[in-house]
């Protein structure tokens, strides 16, 4: 062989070798075109018969949705196996059903996500069907799943989540590094992401923000792209390195650290052999009770406990970037805790769950802010994380009504506003302000608890007058109006519709 | 008849589907393209393709340009990349490499995939790409001698920035 064609063959199979590193999302076969469309020449063959008992299961599916039992809940009955089976009868997509995922509880957190959108609240994490064989670095993880987001197809993402990236183009060319918590991406891009608006801009930060940093260890990313160059979405410029708190959309983070925890109860007396915990996670806002029982397991007063946030490592298969920990101080007769045990969640912002029967950790994806209050007769604890944006402020949260809610004044002036409230003396201000932005009713109302660390909670009516009814938009805004100079502190706003 | 096929499918799509993407650069239509060969593959039936691996990349090959003349939206940006200074090693080089090849001609790519990463024979591909036999040769020797150049101006314009 002459050295020309030798030094040809090296440079060859060192090229070989470049595209055998390339990442690519494989399609699994149950999902590629040749398993999904039934072959023309074939006589009756395997998935026409699938086809068949595919349609016969979704007739039994669909008949007996359609005859349950009025009833029964309605959240029940509309769980997604029956409008899902209706969406893809057409074509059998035999994959997605055939997932066996409820058979074992899974033992770790599954990394293997990236994150889709939604307007106005923090991102979602999806899974992906794990990573290719030759993907086994941090920085290829990256680059896998960085690559796996821009091909998200959004013909396959849940109801109300988007990916804003889809419509951008980028060669699939990703190159990580990574050096301590920070890991710096960079994209090739032919032309810059570009995006609709500001929210949609927003949205995709989010998306890229939140997928990078889902490797364990990572807790910023700086963005560049075609070789280092500062990177643009829309009228966005990324131009240092992001942690997710950054990108949250809520205008304060989550105290982080026991000495900004929050303590309470104080009642020794009873004594408590367990409690009633309950956790509940809507994609935006994760509550956790702890209601203690006594010896004849009636509802016991709260002991003494300690709420608080914290770092959390994510490199442990149980852990999350933060967690929120729940310690109630009391003497636990005949038990000494045990072992703790662990569940693992996997949906955002909650991933796993470590209960030491007096002690719990919530292991989350991001130090969004959280809250702690007491029920008025002092045997319910709640924490709770998150929430809608718009609705949270570093001392008011409103839960009710949720923004973009209709409210129908013809059958009723008055509605209730609730949420918790941390505020001097207890004292929330509010105003009602019109499409112009004009104030058209102001007033104050009491929480539960006020200056104190614990929340206090509050229920309130508020009227609506005369001027506003059946205007359309309207505004509902709370605030603390500062004890030292009347300012506005911790304002939230909530649009709401009047008809 | 399907395990057979979701066998082929799982030895050859990632492999198909990397060399489209070398060749064509989009994973969009990198992807659709390696679906669509096996769509090809599938209705034309196993037992009527002499080579399969080759003849997916020829048919995934022809998809990719067919797309790509659609919607021709080749760019200057691979060639005017700012270099990188840290960090990037061997990744940067493999990188450089794969951009290096998304500066030949469409054709050039393909026959380049074929004989390194596809392994296959100058006869094979004149017979597959419908190229003398006798200009496979000399045609890789030029593709080649350009990836190197291009590879070379990288590796120099990275060092003169140290």
């Amino acid at each position: 062989m002459s050295d020309e064609r030798r030094d040809d063959e090296i440079l060859g199979r060192a090229l070989s070798r470049a595209i055998e590193t390339i990442d690519v999302n494989q399609t699994p076969y149950e999902r590629s075109r040749i398993a999904t469309t039934p072959a023309r020449r074939s006589t009756f063959g395997f998935w026409q018969i699938a086809t068949a008992a595919a349609a016969i299961v979704l007739a039994i599916a669909i008949g007996s949705w359609l005859t349950r039992p009025t009833e029964s809940q309605p959240g029940v009955a509309a769980s997604p196996s029956a409008p899902g089976a209706t969406s893809s009868g057409a074509t059998p997509t035999p994959a997605p059903s055939a997932t066996p995922r409820a058979t074992t509880a899974p033992t770790a957190v599954d990394h293997a996500k990236i994150y889709l959108a939604r307007p106005s609240v923090p991102p979602v994490a999806v899974a992906l069907r794990g990573f290719p064989d030759t993907v086994t670095t941090p920085r290829q993880r990256i680059a896998s799943r960085v690559t796996a987001l821009r091909a998200y197809r959004q013909s396959g993402a849940p109801a109300n989540l988007t990916n804003y990236l889809w419509n951008n183009s980028f060669q699939g060319g990703v190159q990580v590094a990574i050096a301590g918590d920070l890991a710096t991406v960079d994209l090739l891009l032919e032309q810059p992401l570009v995006a609709k608006d500001h929210p949609d801009a927003f949205a995709i930060l989010q998306q890229l923000v939140y997928t990078a940093t889902e490797e364990p260890g990572v807790r910023r990313v700086l963005f560049t792209q075609n070789g280092g160059l500062r990177m643009s979405i829309g009228d966005i410029l990324i131009d240092r390195p992001l942690a997710r708190e950054d990108v949250l959309g809520y205008s304060v983070r989550g105290p982080t650290g026991r000495d900004q925890g929050i303590k309470g109860g104080g009642d020794t007396s009873p004594i408590i052999l367990g409690s009633r915990v309950v956790t509940s996670n809507d994609g935006t806002l994760v509550s956790f009770t702890v209601e203690p029982r006594d010896a004849s397991g009636n509802a016991a007063k709260l002991p003494p406990f300690e709420v608080w946030m914290d770092q959390g490592d994510d490199r442990s298969p149980t852990g999350g970037k933060y967690k929120l920990i729940v310690s109630l101080l009391w003497n636990i007769t005949g038990s000494t805790g045990g072992a703790a045990h662990v569940s693992i969640s996997d949906e955002t912002p909650l991933r796993a769950t470590v209960d030491a029967t007096a002690f719990w950790e919530l292991q989350l994806d991001d130090a969004r802010p959280w809250r702690a209050y007491v029920s008025p007769t002092g045997t319910k604890l709640t924490v709770d994380l998150g929430g809608d944006p718009r609705t949270i402020s570093d001392r008011i949260a409103v839960y009710r009504p949720t923004p973009s809610t209709t409210i129908d004044s013809r059958i009723s002036r008055t509605f209730t506003v609730s949420g918790a409230a941390r505020v001097f003396e207890a004292n929330v201000s509010w105003r009602l302000k019109d499409a112009s932005g004009k104030t058209a009713a102001s007033g104050h109302f009491l929480a539960s608890l006020g200056s104190s660390a614990l929340w206090g909670t509050f229920d309130a009516p508020i009227t609506i007058p005369t001027a506003l009814q059946g205007t359309g938009p309207v505004t509902l805004e709370l605030y603390e109006a500062s004890p030292k100079d009347g300012s506005e502190q911790g304002l939230v706003a909530i649009p709401l519709m009047i008809r | 008849m399907t395990d057979r096929w979701r066998e082929v499918y799982e030895r050859e799509y990632p492999r198909l589907l990397r060399a489209l993407l070398a060749i064509g650069r989009d994973p969009a239509a990198a992807e659709d393209a390696a679906q669509e060969a096996f769509v090809k593959a599938h209705r034309t039936g196993l037992d009527n393709i002499e080579k399969l691996p080759a003849w997916l990349l020829v048919v995934g090959a022809r998809e990719v340009f067919r797309k790509a003349k659609r919607a021709r939206r080749e760019t200057a940006l691979w060639a005017s990349l700012p270099p990188r200074d840290d960090g990037f090693d061997t990744t940067a080089d493999r990188v450089d490499l794969i951009a290096a090849l998304g500066e030949l001609p469409e054709r050039q790519r393909a026959i380049v995939v074929a004989r390194y990463y596809y392994g296959l024979s100058y006869d094979e591909i004149a017979d597959h790409f419908e190229i003398k036999s006798g200009t496979v040769g000399a045609t890789l020797h030029q593709a080649i001698e350009r990836l190197r150049q291009i590879q070379l101006a990288g590796r120099l314009a990275r060092g003169a920035m140290r």
